[in-house]
């Protein structure tokens, strides 16, 4: 199994040079299951690689995987398009599903609402894909191309597999709770009689700018009916004044305008990735968010820190900036925005323990298949 | 700045790479600048990544300054608009309590803790006089409780007040309060005090508690007025009767039975009269009932003037009175009440613009040793007022003995009679009615007639009534009815087989039968059994009867009809038949009642009443027939009259069924025989 995770921009500076490193990729691990999204930043252990891709390859002794897919146009809703790929990978031996869809396209709420109709019980993690701050084109890897609209899967079947999770997410309110008065799936038209840009406009002032990008710094707090608190950030701003969000928000929910500071990331990080800790991981895959990377600025690398020291010593990491994760909970899968979502993946052949086949984890760096920082633009 | 980056700033201002702050030395060491002379590219590297931390530092203290700027803007409209709405919300709560406060028919004075009064409303205001009395004043300064001794203290010693309030709830029920002004009044020696100085009332003291301190109170004040007012109508209402003010039958029932018992002792023995008024249902019918309560009251009024402070004068209800006289001793003293009232009741009544008269017939009864019960003596008093209507109206009479031996007689009569007409032994009698032209017999009039082993040949005329007023009259008139129907249907199967006119049979009908729904079933039922077709009966009544619900009788009048059946209207002319009635009743025939008839012969004045009579009722298309004819004399004057029929001892007097037939065929015999030559 192949994770490919990289800027768009890289893609097409190399398509300038008459490169297609995805087609590369696809051809080198022919018959392997590529799960590839583009990103708002990659990281291998503690260090961020902008402008570049980073390849994970990752080898199974004993467990299955197999590759699915969607796409939104013909499924018609991202539930939908949930439901089918998580039905394409369904059986009793399914363990643990990774996901990669389009950020800007699909509602991850609904992709997970879609996968936990199929599969409840099934762990499932995955990055909604992201275009850095630019907000245009985000892309997964099909058939050995970067394609927009797509939701990707890969499921790991077996009984060797073992995961562990952890994600978190800490931002303080900032001004009074609003309510929710005229909404749409993840689109809100009006918070207490204003329209959502007016809100953004207020709040952020000069910041306003840079609407979009300074926006993932001041998410909201979404309550809903139910008194389920969930996180969501803007996704694109309409002339209208409505503002698409990262997931869905309810009608009669409240939402609260949320901020945070570094101090404050780095530490959900340390927590998140004391729950994901497991011994002897193959791998450990970090998706953050868009809205974390802009409030850390140059200190990104601080929350990479958190989760390596929080890890057993030589867990290998790897990780991107994303528009999104979709974490298993206790209810089925769900989408969380602006939380570090950690989880850490290891193989134990229940029948050979004192096996000297190498470790089935290979990252790669520098040495190997892919070059990582070689294509800067 | 964190505490981890203050002591990394503050700490170690060398060069050495572990003392730089960590952002800086992550950026030294992405730029990979070791050495003490970087690159010029590595060296722009460097300063690029400085100055970008400067520019997002930048940003996130303009982001913190912001929304704390909005937000504390957004939080102060927030709280002013919470502010208005809330001072709003509590002028609104405090123009409702006011209002409450203002309208509410309980007295609130409102005081401090102090004892000081702060507020009164309109009811405090309107028991103890203006607020200013009030308010301000302290509350041992303005209301004032009046002792049985008849001294006015204050409610309330301010002293006890700190107690009450703690303590929660002080009650006193049923005291008498007065103001200030109440008070000095008292002093001075009550002379001018009234009523509605004292108010009767029930105080309530309840604490005001702050956050559980107490803050003052609130005086509660009852007024009783109301109430006891209310309790004296009820007991007024209980003795009384509203229309005429006088006592109810409760009241002098009581008084009797009192009297009676005290008479045991003192030998001075009471006297009961019972009054009836005259023609009264005439005044309601003729006036209205408006009318008929003016006169009531009036005659109440009379009656009050006619007796002595110590009796009692009581309404029975509709025109009855009773008046009670105590230890009346000599029975001239009634009398003369008696003939006051006459003398009282019958000077005119002047009733809407209209004068009219009515006289008032009274029984008498003095009580003696053997009357156990008023109930007993006001029975006797009211047989009495029987007899004296008997005797013709406008007068009184007093019961004695031979009175009570009518009343055994009359509990004999239904005794008897009730076993007479189960064992059957009540029999018809057939009085023949002729045509007046030709002498033809067309019919018989049926006569119950009932031979008691007592009391021998008892006539209908009493115990008709008896049979009324225990309900045996169903029974008796089923029984005439069934016996009338078998004769005539037996006579006119004779007198048709050989091709005369059938005879019709009259039979009498009580004011009870012709109330009752189930009149015409039972008419029918009496046909149907012999065969008899309906126009062989005419069902007889009287006026006044029709006129006890006329409404009613012209429903059954109009059933009969539609049955086939007819109807006689008995002594026509003895009651106050209104023509508009008569006009609308579907009557077949009328009867001239006997005491026209009597003196038709001798007084002319009588024949032009029968001549009226006779013409109105045939230009009314109504059979007449004159009754009571004993002479020949009579007999002529009615030919000429144009009176079509006649009955009478001169026609026939009644006889037995068998007899009756013998005439019935006899006619017939003599019929044949004329028939035959």
């Amino acid at each position: 199994m192949v994770l490919v995770m990289g800027d768009r921009e890289v893609l097409d500076t190399a398509a300038e040079l008459g490169l297609d490193p995805i087609a590369a990729l696809a051809a080198a691990w022919d018959g392997h299951a590529i799960l590839g999204w583009s990103t708002a930043g990659q990281a291998i252990g503690g260090r961020v690689h902008d402008g570049a891709l980073v390849v994970t390859v990752l080898r199974f002794e004993t467990t299955t995987v197999l590759s699915a897919r969607a796409a939104l146009r013909t499924a018609g809703s991202a539930r939908r398009a949930g439901r089918e790929v998580a039905e394409a990978l369904a059986d009793p031996s399914l363990r643990v599903v990774f996901l990669a869809a389009d950020g800007l396209q699909f509602n991850g709420s609904a992709i997970a609402a879609g996968i936990t109709d199929v599969l409840p019980d099934v762990e499932v993690v995955g990055a909604l894909a992201g275009d850095g701050v630019r907000y245009e084109q985000a892309w997964t890897v099909v058939e050995g191309a970067a394609v927009e609209g797509r939701l990707c899967a890969v499921g790991l079947y077996g009984d060797d597999i073992e995961v562990a999770h952890g994600s978190g997410a800490d931002w303080r309110p900032v001004g009074p709770e609003r309510l929710v008065t005229n909404t749409h799936g993840n689109v809100i038209h009006e918070l207490d009689g204003q329209t959502a840009t007016d809100l953004y406009h207020d709040y952020l002032g000069t910041l306003s700018d840079e609407l979009l990008a300074n926006s993932s710094m001041l998410s909201m707090e979404v309550r809903d009916l139910d008194g389920d608190v969930s996180l969501r950030t803007p996704r694109r701003f309409h002339p209208d004044g409505s503002v698409t969000m990262s997931g869905d928000v309810a009608q009669g929910a409240t939402a609260r305008l949320v901020r945070s500071s570094p101090h404050e990331l780095v530490h959900d990080a340390s927590i998140a990735a004391k729950t994901a800790r497991l011994e002897d991981a193959a791998v450990c895959l970090v998706v953050s968010t868009v809205g974390r990377r802009r409030v850390l600025g140059q200190r990104v690398e601080d929350e990479l820190d958190a989760v390596i020291a929080a890890l057993p010593e030589h867990t290998p990491v790897v990780g991107c900036w994303a528009y999104g994760a979709i974490v298993p909970t206790d209810h089925g899968a769900d989408m969380v925005d602006q939380a570090i979502c950690i989880t850490t993946l290891a193989e134990r052949a229940s029948t050979d323990a004192s096996s000297t086949t190498p470790p089935p984890f290979v990252p790669t760096g520098t040495d190997r298949a892919i070059p990582s920082e070689t294509q800067e633009g | 700045m964190t505490s981890q980056e203050h002591q990394h700033t503050d700490e170690h201002p060398d060069d050495s790479p572990s003392a730089h702050h960590p952002l800086l030395a992550r950026q030294l060491e992405r730029c990979a600048i070791e050495s003490e002379s970087p690159s010029a590219e590595q060296w722009a590297d460097f300063l690029g990544r400085v100055e970008r931390s400067y520019v997002e530092a930048d940003r996130a203290q303009r982001l913190v300054e912001q929304t704390l700027d909005v937000s504390a803007r957004e939080f102060a409209t927030m709280y002013e608009q919470l502010q208005v709405q809330t001072s709003h919300v509590l002028a609104s709560e405090r123009h409702r309590l006011q209002l409450v406060f203002d309208s509410v028919t309980t007295a609130l004075v409102v005081i401090e803790r102090s004892g000081r009064i702060s507020n009164a409303n309109p009811e405090a205001e309107r028991l103890f006089g203006p607020a200013e009395s009030l308010v301000d004043r302290s509350l041992d300064e303005a209301l004032f409780m009046v002792g049985r001794d008849g001294a006015a203290r204050p409610m309330l010693a301010i002293a006890e007040l700190d107690d009450v309030l703690l303590e929660g709830h002080w009650v006193r029920n049923d005291v008498h309060l007065v103001s200030a002004s109440g008070r000095a009044l008292i002093e001075g020696g009550a002379s001018q005090m009234t009523s509605e100085h004292l108010v009767a009332a029930d105080v309530v003291i309840i604490p005001f508690n702050d956050d559980d301190i107490c803050v003052g109170g609130l005086v509660v004040v009852t007024d009783n007025a109301e109430r006891e007012s209310a309790r004296e109508r009820l007991a007024w209402q209980a003795s009384h009767d509203p229309l005429t003010g006088l006592q109810n039958r409760a009241v002098v029932t009581e008084r009797i039975e009192l009297a009676l018992v005290g008479a045991r002792r003192s030998g001075a023995w009471p006297s009961v009269l019972f009054l009836d008024l005259d023609r009264f249902k005439h005044i309601n019918d003729s006036f209205g009932h408006g009318a008929g309560d003016r006169l009531l009251t009036i005659a109440a009024d009379r009656l009050m003037k006619c007796v002595r402070s110590i009796d009692t004068v009581a309404r029975l209800g509709g025109d009855e009175f009773v008046i009670l006289c105590e230890s009346a001793g000599d029975t001239e003293l009634v009398r003369g009440i008696a003939e006051r009232i006459l003398e009282a009741l019958i000077e005119p009544f002047e009733l809407s613009d209209e004068e009219t008269h009515v006289s008032v017939s009274i029984g008498i009864a003095h009580a003696g040793p053997q009357h156990t019960s008023a109930d007993v003596l006001l029975h006797e008093a009211d047989l009495a007022m029987y007899r004296a209507k008997d005797r013709g109206r406008n007068c009184f009479d007093v019961a004695d003995e031979g009175l009570r031996v009518n009343a055994a007689e009359r509990v004999l009569l239904e005794r008897g009679l009730r076993s007479a007409i189960a064992k059957r032994e009540l029999t018809v009698a057939y009085q023949p009615v002729k045509r007046a032209g030709d002498d033809e017999l067309v019919g018989f009039e049926a006569l119950a007639r009932w031979i008691h082993p007592v009391l021998g040949d008892v006539r209908p005329d009493r115990f008709v009534p008896v049979a009324e007023e225990t309900g045996l009259i169903t029974a008796l008139g089923d029984r005439m009815l069934d016996l009338a129907c078998r004769d005539v249907a037996t006579w006119n199967r004779e007198r048709l087989t050989h091709g005369m006119d059938p005879l019709v049979v009259h039979v009498n009908i009580s004011g009870r039968e012709l109330q009752s729904p189930h009149l015409l079933g039972r008419v029918r039922d009496a046909l149907r059994r012999h065969d008899v077709p309906p126009h062989w009966l005419v069902l007889e009544m009287t006026e006044t009867m029709l006129l006890d619900d006329p409404d009613k009788a012209l429903d059954r009048l109009r059933e009969l009809k539609l049955a086939g059946i007819r109807v006689a209207i008995d002594d026509f002319g003895t009651g106050y038949s209104s023509l508009a009635y008569l006009r609308r009743y579907p009557v077949y025939m009328v009867k001239i009642d006997r005491e026209f008839v009597a003196e038709i012969a001798a007084s002319t004045q009588d024949q032009c009443i029968v001549r009226a009579m006779v013409e109105l009722a045939k230009g009314l298309d109504y059979v007449v027939l004159a009754e009571g004819v004993e002479t020949g004399a009579e007999l002529d004057v009615l030919r000429t009259l144009g009176c079509q029929l006649v009955q009478g001892y001169l026609i026939g007097r009644p006889m037995p069924s068998e007899d009756a037939l013998l005439l019935a065929t006899n006619t017939l015999a003599s019929a044949s025989a004329t028939a035959g030559t």
